[in-house]
């Protein structure tokens, strides 16, 4: 099998991840929930957890890493504490519906105005309506990076403004962290959310946000936290105080061991490995002629995505036959990113999405290459 | 050598002063928060020395928020006195 659906998330990951969650799954009592050696086991693997995900991502003090089960969870959490009712926030047409559904679901349900700043039909954002649409915003939240385009936003530049105008800045990494340099400081970012089985190689069920210090976000879940049991609501107290219930600790230990094998190996060589086997295919996709890349409005650059259609063909249709014929995986359809989709104007055709993971080859991509040539004949 | 107790606003706090501690060979014991004494995190460190600085000194390295962490000295008659953290 050759395996490029990496955006939706890693199925190889490092044998240090596997080798962890089975230790957890055998070993592990309750995080925080007793002072028996099982228990502190648990809660030392996500200590573990906290500081390798803080190390990456640039977070100013481990404790402000809080766990969740993924990204979208993150995403409704921020979004949650951070835009009152009634309040104004600003999205664009290149996030996900992570993104999108929450932010519509405030403005359904909690009287909240949403303005999604448009995107061309490169998916390259329109900078002047975003900057006017951050004035009196309460928080902006930005895609770091498309799902579907890979095409990277300049998050730093925004956020400028978004803080000169006041308000939050939420960002949604789901496809940049662990596969290119992500420090949340360096961004100017007040929440970032991230999950943890794509590029951070951690297992499904993982994921987090990161608040910056001085930034506060209310719980979304109240419940079970081990601690301070006999007050009537859940305590404010990083990072526990946006992990209701007992976490996923075998699953954490795994997140662990991917951070750790990203660390190691460096983002950096990471990120270069993937963008050679971007350009890689890109050049091959360029010489099948029918064949339309999608994408290139990112003004930050490119992760490991990419985004393309045969002609007019059904994008389900081509990523079948790449499955069925060559046992290529890779992701048809809508990618849970419609508005992005209609500024591509591939609404209706969807789009075959290409996603590269650390342990993808040159030869892999060559394969690829070969028979999406045969599909387009 | 006296007997003191570390207690912790959160289990996150309890964690780094496990780790800190582990991580610099210092002998310890966790044990659930003494009864008389409150704590938001029901786990607690009972360690014995001289001077607790040196070990407070390890717990702050990991624990940068003092605020989360209370040391207690572990007086002749079993009862707890919550000592100043410096």
């Amino acid at each position: 099998m050759i395996y490029f659906d990496n955006a939706a998330t890693t199925m190889r990951k490092p044998p240090e991840v596997t080798r962890a969650v089975v230790h957890a799954l055998d070993t592990f009592g309750g995080v925080g929930r007793g002072v028996h050696p099982a228990s502190i086991a648990a809660g030392l693997a996500v200590y573990e957890a906290r500081c390798k995900v803080a190390q990456l991502l640039g977070a100013s003090d481990p404790d402000r890493v809080s766990f969740c089960a993924n990204a979208t969870m993150a995403l409704n959490i921020a979004i949650a504490g951070l835009l009152p009712d009634g309040g104004r926030a600003v999205t664009t047409a290149a996030s996900h519906n992570s993104v999108l559904r929450p932010l519509f679901a405030a403005r359904d349900i909690r009287g909240c105005t949403v303005d999604v700043v448009s995107v061309d039909d490169r998916g390259a954002t329109d900078t002047a309506a975003l900057d006017r649409a951050l004035v009196g915003a309460d928080v902006a939240v930005l895609t770091h990076a498309s799902n579907l385009t890979g095409d990277v936003y300049d998050v730093a530049r925004v956020a400028r403004a978004a803080h000169a105008a006041g308000a939050r800045v939420v960002l949604d990494a789901a496809q940049t962290a662990g596969s290119l340099p992500v420090d949340m400081g360096e961004l100017g970012v007040d929440v970032l959310c991230f999950t943890g089985h794509k590029s951070l190689l951690g297992p499904q069920g993982t994921g987090g946000l990161i608040v910056a210090e001085g930034v506060d976000v209310p719980p979304l879940l109240e419940g079970g936290s081990g601690t301070h049991s006999f007050e009537e609501r859940h305590p404010r107290i990083m990072p526990e105080a946006l992990e209701a219930g007992t976490l996923n600790a075998h699953g954490l230990a795994g997140l662990a061991a991917g951070v750790d094998y990203v660390l190691q190996r460096g983002v950096n060589d990471v990120a270069e490995a993937e963008a050679a086997l971007v350009a890689r295919f890109e050049r091959g996709l360029a010489a099948i002629p029918g064949v339309r890349v999608l994408g290139g409005g990112g003004d930050a650059g490119r992760c490991g995505i990419v985004a393309f259609n045969v002609a007019d063909r059904d994008s389900a249709a081509v990523a079948d036959r790449l499955a069925g014929e060559w046992d290529i995986c890779t992701r048809a359809g809508a990618h849970c990113a419609p508005l992005m989709h209609r500024a591509l104007g591939t609404a209706e055709q969807g789009a075959v999405r290409v996603s590269f993971g650390p342990y993808n080859t040159d030869d892999e991509v060559d394969i690829c290459l070969e028979a999406v040539e045969v599909v387009a004949r | 050598m006296t007997c003191y107790v570390l207690t912790f606003q959160s289990t996150h706090a309890a964690m780094a002063a496990i780790r800190a501690l582990m991580a610099a060979s210092v002998g310890f014991t966790t044990i659930p928060v003494p009864p008389a004494i409150s704590a938001g995190c029901g786990m607690s460190i009972r360690f014995e020395a001289d001077d607790p600085e040196p070990v407070l000194h390890r717990v702050f390295e990991a624990e940068h928020d003092r605020g989360m962490v209370e040391l207690y000295r572990v007086m002749d008659d079993d009862t707890y006195r919550r000592e100043q953290i410096g």
